[in-house]
C-alpha cells in the first residue's frame, strides 16, 4: 500500500515541480512576445532579447574607449602618451625645428593654441598591441589623442594594424 | 575479462585527463584523475597554462601603469582587483580620499559583485547540464556591462579606480539608471533562484558533494562565500571593514543547511544568491546617500610610496589580499597578489579523492575559479 | 601510476569563533612572549620605523618552532595563514647605507579570535636559500611554498611535493630575481620579445 502511495507521490511532485519550471519559461516567452511586462517598468526584455547584427547595430556611448585617433594637426610631440603607455604600443620621433620652419607655429583653436616647438616626423601606434586602457588620451595636453567608437576593423595580416597617423589612410570611413 | 581466482573481474587504474581545453574547467585548467571505474582515486591539479607575469610586470613599471595588469587577473571582477590595489597603496600614502570618491567605488564595486556572482552561477548550472538559467543570468549580466561602459568607457577591463580616487566622475543621470536597475533586477533574481535552487535535480547533483569541514576551511585559508558556505560568518566589509562600508546595513549570509549538511556545494551556490540579494541593498543605500564634492584627491602625478604592507579586501571569490614593498622611488620592488582562486584549487587534491566522476564537475563549479587570478 | 600523496595529512586545529572587535596587540609584546618561550636567540629584531605593517624577523632555524607555538597557542592562536611570499634584494654596494644581498621569505598569519594580522620574516642567504616547510601546520603553505621555490628558487625542506608550479618543469633560472636574464630559445623555439 505504501509503495502505491509513494509511486503516486512520486508523479505529483514531479508534475508539480515541471509545471513551477515551465510557468517561469512561459512567462519569460510572454515577455518576449510584448504580452505581458516587465515588473519594475524597465524597458529591457520586452521584446526580444537579441538583435540581428550585422543588420542592426546598437548605439554605444561616446566615451566608450575602441580604436585610437591622433589628430596630427594639434599633435606637439610632448612625448607623454609614448612614456605613460603601459604596453610601449606608440613610437613617436620628432626633431627641433630649422630655422625656415615656421618658429610661431601654434596649435588650431579647439586644440588648446599651443605652441609647436618640434618637428614631428613618425607617429605610429600598433593597435594589436594596444590594451585600450585610456592612459594615453588623459595626458594628452592638447587632447588631440582621442579614443574613437570605432570597432570593426579587423584585418587579415597583423602588421597593417599598426596605423602610421601622418599618412592615415584607412578602408572604413574616418568614424562619425 | 580475465577473471580472478575469487570470481571478481580484474579491475585496473585509468589516468584521465581533465584537460586544459574542457568547457567545464572554467578556464585552462588541467586536472589529472587516477579513477578506478567511476570512483576518483586521485585528483593532481596542473595550473600555469595562463601565467601573464603579473609581478615582474608590476615592477618595471609605474603604479598607474600597473593597474591595468591587475584588473586583468580577475576579468570577471575588475573593479575589486583594481580596488584592493588602490587601498594598498593608499595605506603607504598620506592622502584623504573624499567621499563622493568612496561612495563611487563602493557602487562599482557592488554591481560588479553582482555580474560575478550572476556569472558564477550561470556557469555553475550550465556545468551541470541546465542551459535555460545561464542565458537568464547572462542576459541581467548584459545590463551591468552597459551601465559600466556609460560611467568608464569599457565592458570588462575598467581601468577606472585610481590611487586617490576614480577617474572620472559619474555623469548626470548614472544615478537614476542604477536606481532603476535594481527596481529591475530584484523580481528577476527571484525568479532564478525559484527555478534553480529548489529544482530537485539541481538538488540531488549538488547536495551532499565536496563537503569541506569548517576547520579545514580555515586551514586551507579560504575566504568569502566558500567559507561562509562551511558556515563560519565572516564578511570583510563587516568585519574589517574599509572605504566606508560601515555606513550601510547589510547582514553576511552564511550557509545554514538546507537541503543537505553544512558545507556542500548546494550551500556554497546559496551563499552566493543571497549575497547578491544583499549588494542590491547596498546599492540602493549608497544611491540614496551618494554626497556631492570631488571625485578624486590630489595625487601627485609621480607617486613615490615607501614601506610595506599587506592589505586583503573582500572579492567575489574571497579575500584578495596584496603584498607591496615599496623604496620610495616610482615603481614598485615587489608586489605579490594573494588570489583566493589559488587557496581554493589547491583543495581539490583532498577533497576529490573518493568522488565520482561526475561530482568533481559540481564541486570545481562550486568553488567558483577564474584562472586568470590562480595563474595571474 | 599509482596514488601520490601531495600533502601532509595533519589533524588540523578547531576552529575559532570569530572574534567581535579588532584587538590591538603590540608586536613589541609577542616578540617578548616569543623570546621567553622559544628562546632568546629566535627574535632577531623589530621593525616599525617605516609606514604600513610592522614586522619582525626571526632566526632562520627556529621558524616551524616559532609558527608552531603561535598557531597552538591558546591566547594567539594564529591558525589562519593568509599569505607566504618571497622578496629577492640585490646587496648595494655604495653609497651610506651598505646592504648585504639576501631573499626575504615572509608569513602573514592572522587570528580569527582576535582580529589581528602578524607578520613574520626570515631573511636567507643569496646563494643557498634553504629554510624548513611548514606545510605540516597549514594546509595552505603547500601551494605558497611552491610558488615561492618556483619564482625565487628558494629550497623547503621537509616539502611533500617539492617541485615547480607555475612555469614547466624544464625551465631553467628563477624569473623573480633581480638578476635574471630573459632566455633566448626554451627548447629550441625562439622567445619572441
Amino acid at each position: 500500500m505504501s509503495a502505491l502511495k509513494e509511486y503516486f507521490g512520486n508523479i505529483f511532485t514531479a508534475v508539480k515541480t515541471v509545471s513551477k519550471g515551465m510557468s517561469i519559461t512561459g512567462r519569460a516567452f510572454l515577455k518576449s512576445n510584448g504580452m505581458i511586462k516587465n515588473q519594475g517598468g524597465y524597458n529591457y526584455g520586452a521584446g526580444p532579447v537579441t538583435i540581428s547584427y550585422p543588420e542592426v547595430k546598437d548605439d554605444i556611448p561616446s566615451i566608450s574607449r575602441n580604436r585610437l585617433f591622433n589628430h596630427v594637426e594639434g599633435c606637439i610631440a610632448c612625448n607623454q602618451c609614448a612614456v605613460i603607455c603601459p604596453v610601449e604600443c606608440i613610437t613617436i620621433e620628432s626633431r627641433r625645428k630649422t630655422p625656415e620652419e615656421n618658429p610661431d607655429e601654434r596649435t588650431p583653436e579647439n586644440f588648446g593654441n599651443k605652441p609647436v616647438k618640434l618637428k614631428l616626423l613618425q607617429f605610429d601606434i600598433d593597435e594589436a598591441l594596444c590594451c585600450f586602457c585610456g592612459l594615453c588620451t588623459e595626458v594628452c595636453p592638447t587632447e588631440c589623442l582621442v579614443h574613437t567608437t570605432e570597432y570593426e576593423y579587423s584585418k587579415y595580416d597583423r602588421d597593417s594594424l599598426n596605423y602610421d597617423y601622418l599618412r592615415f589612410k584607412d578602408d572604413n570611413p574616418f568614424p562619425k | 575479462m580475465i577473471v580472478t581466482d575469487e570470481g571478481h573481474f580484474q579491475t585496473d587504474e585509468l589516468t584521465i585527463n581533465m584537460g586544459p581545453q574542457h568547457p567545464s574547467t572554467h578556464g585552462v585548467l588541467r586536472v589529472e584523475l587516477l579513477s578506478d571505474g567511476e570512483i576518483v582515486k586521485g585528483a593532481y591539479p596542473d595550473i600555469g597554462y595562463l601565467h601573464r607575469c603579473f609581478e615582474k610586470h608590476s615592477e618595471n613599471r609605474e603604479y598607474v601603469q600597473a593597474i591595468p595588469f591587475a584588473d586583468r587577473m580577475d576579468y570577471v571582477a575588475a573593479m575589486n582587483m583594481e580596488l584592493g590595489m588602490c587601498l594598498a597603496i593608499e595605506k603607504l600614502l598620506d592622502h584623504e580620499i573624499p567621499e563622493r570618491a568612496q561612495y563611487i567605488r563602493v557602487i562599482v564595486a557592488e554591481l560588479n559583485r553582482i555580474a560575478s556572482h550572476l556569472l558564477a552561477v550561470g556557469t555553475y548550472c550550465i556545468d551541470i547540464g541546465a542551459f535555460t538559467p545561464f542565458l537568464y543570468a547572462f542576459r541581467d549580466r548584459e545590463q551591468i556591462l552597459r551601465i559600466f561602459e556609460e560611467i568608464c568607457g569599457a565592458r570588462l577591463l575598467y581601468n577606472y579606480i585610481r590611487p586617490g580616487g576614480v577617474s572620472r566622475d559619474l555623469s548626470r543621470g548614472m544615478v537614476e539608471k542604477i536606481r532603476e536597475f535594481c527596481k529591475y533586477f530584484r523580481p528577476l533574481l527571484e525568479e532564478f533562484s525559484q527555478l534553480v535552487s529548489g529544482n530537485i535535480i539541481f538538488v540531488k547533483r549538488t547536495a551532499n558533494i565536496g563537503v569541506v569541514p569548517l576547520d579545514k576551511a580555515i586551514s586551507y585559508g579560504f575566504s568569502g562565500p566558500n567559507l561562509r558556505g562551511s558556515g563560519y560568518s565572516w564578511d570583510l566589509r563587516k568585519d574589517m571593514p574599509y572605504c566606508g562600508y560601515e555606513k550601510f546595513d547589510f547582514n553576511v549570509c552564511v550557509g545554514e543547511g538546507e537541503n543537505g549538511v553544512i558545507g556542500d556545494s548546494w550551500n556554497r551556490y546559496y551563499v552566493r544568491v543571497k549575497e547578491m540579494l544583499e549588494s542590491i541593498k547596498i546599492l540602493e543605500q549608497a544611491v540614496e546617500q551618494i554626497p556631492d564634492g570631488l571625485h578624486t584627491a590630489k595625487v601627485p602625478k609621480a607617486l613615490k610610496p615607501s614601506g610595506e604592507v599587506y592589505y586583503a579586501t573582500e572579492c567575489p571569490r574571497g579575500a584578495l589580499g596584496y603584498y607591496i614593498v615599496a623604496d620610495g622611488t616610482k615603481k614598485a620592488h615587489r608586489i605579490k597578489a594573494k588570489s583566493p582562486c589559488f587557496i581554493s584549487t589547491s583543495s581539490i587534491d583532498e577533497m576529490c579523492s573518493g568522488m565520482m566522476l561526475a561530482d568533481v564537475v559540481a564541486y570545481l563549479g562550486s568553488i567558483d575559479i577564474v584562472l586568470g587570478e590562480v595563474d595571474r | 601510476m599509482s596514488v601520490r600523496t601531495t600533502f601532509v595529512p595533519f589533524v588540523v586545529p578547531q576552529a575559532d569563533p570569530p572574534g567581535t572587535e579588532i584587538k590591538d596587540i603590540k608586536i613589541e609584546d609577542i616578540a617578548a612572549k616569543l623570546k621567553s618561550v622559544c628562546g632568546a636567540d629566535s627574535v632577531e629584531r623589530v621593525e616599525t620605523e617605516h609606514k604600513g605593517d610592522p614586522f619582525i624577523v626571526l632566526k632562520t632555524e627556529k621558524l616551524h618552532e616559532v609558527v608552531n607555538y603561535l598557531r597552538d597557542d591558546s591566547e594567539f592562536r594564529y591558525i589562519y595563514p593568509s599569505v607566504i611570499a618571497a622578496t629577492d634584494f640585490l646587496a648595494v654596494e655604495e653609497g651610506e647605507e651598505k646592504k648585504p644581498g639576501r631573499i626575504e621569505v615572509v608569513y602573514v598569519l592572522f587570528s580569527l579570535k582576535n582580529k589581528h594580522q602578524l607578520t613574520l620574516k626570515v631573511c636567507l642567504d643569496r646563494k643557498e636559500p634553504e629554510v624548513q616547510s611548514v606545510a605540516d601546520l597549514y594546509r595552505a603553505a603547500n601551494w605558497y611554498e611552491r610558488e615561492c621555490f618556483d619564482m625565487v628558487g628558494v629550497h623547503f625542506k621537509g616539502h611533500p611535493d617539492h617541485k615547480r608550479i607555475l612555469l614547466p618543469e624544464d625551465w631553467v633560472g628563477y624569473p623573480l630575481r633581480k638578476d635574471y636574464e630573459f632566455p633566448q630559445e626554451y627548447n629550441g623555439m625562439k622567445v619572441p620579445l
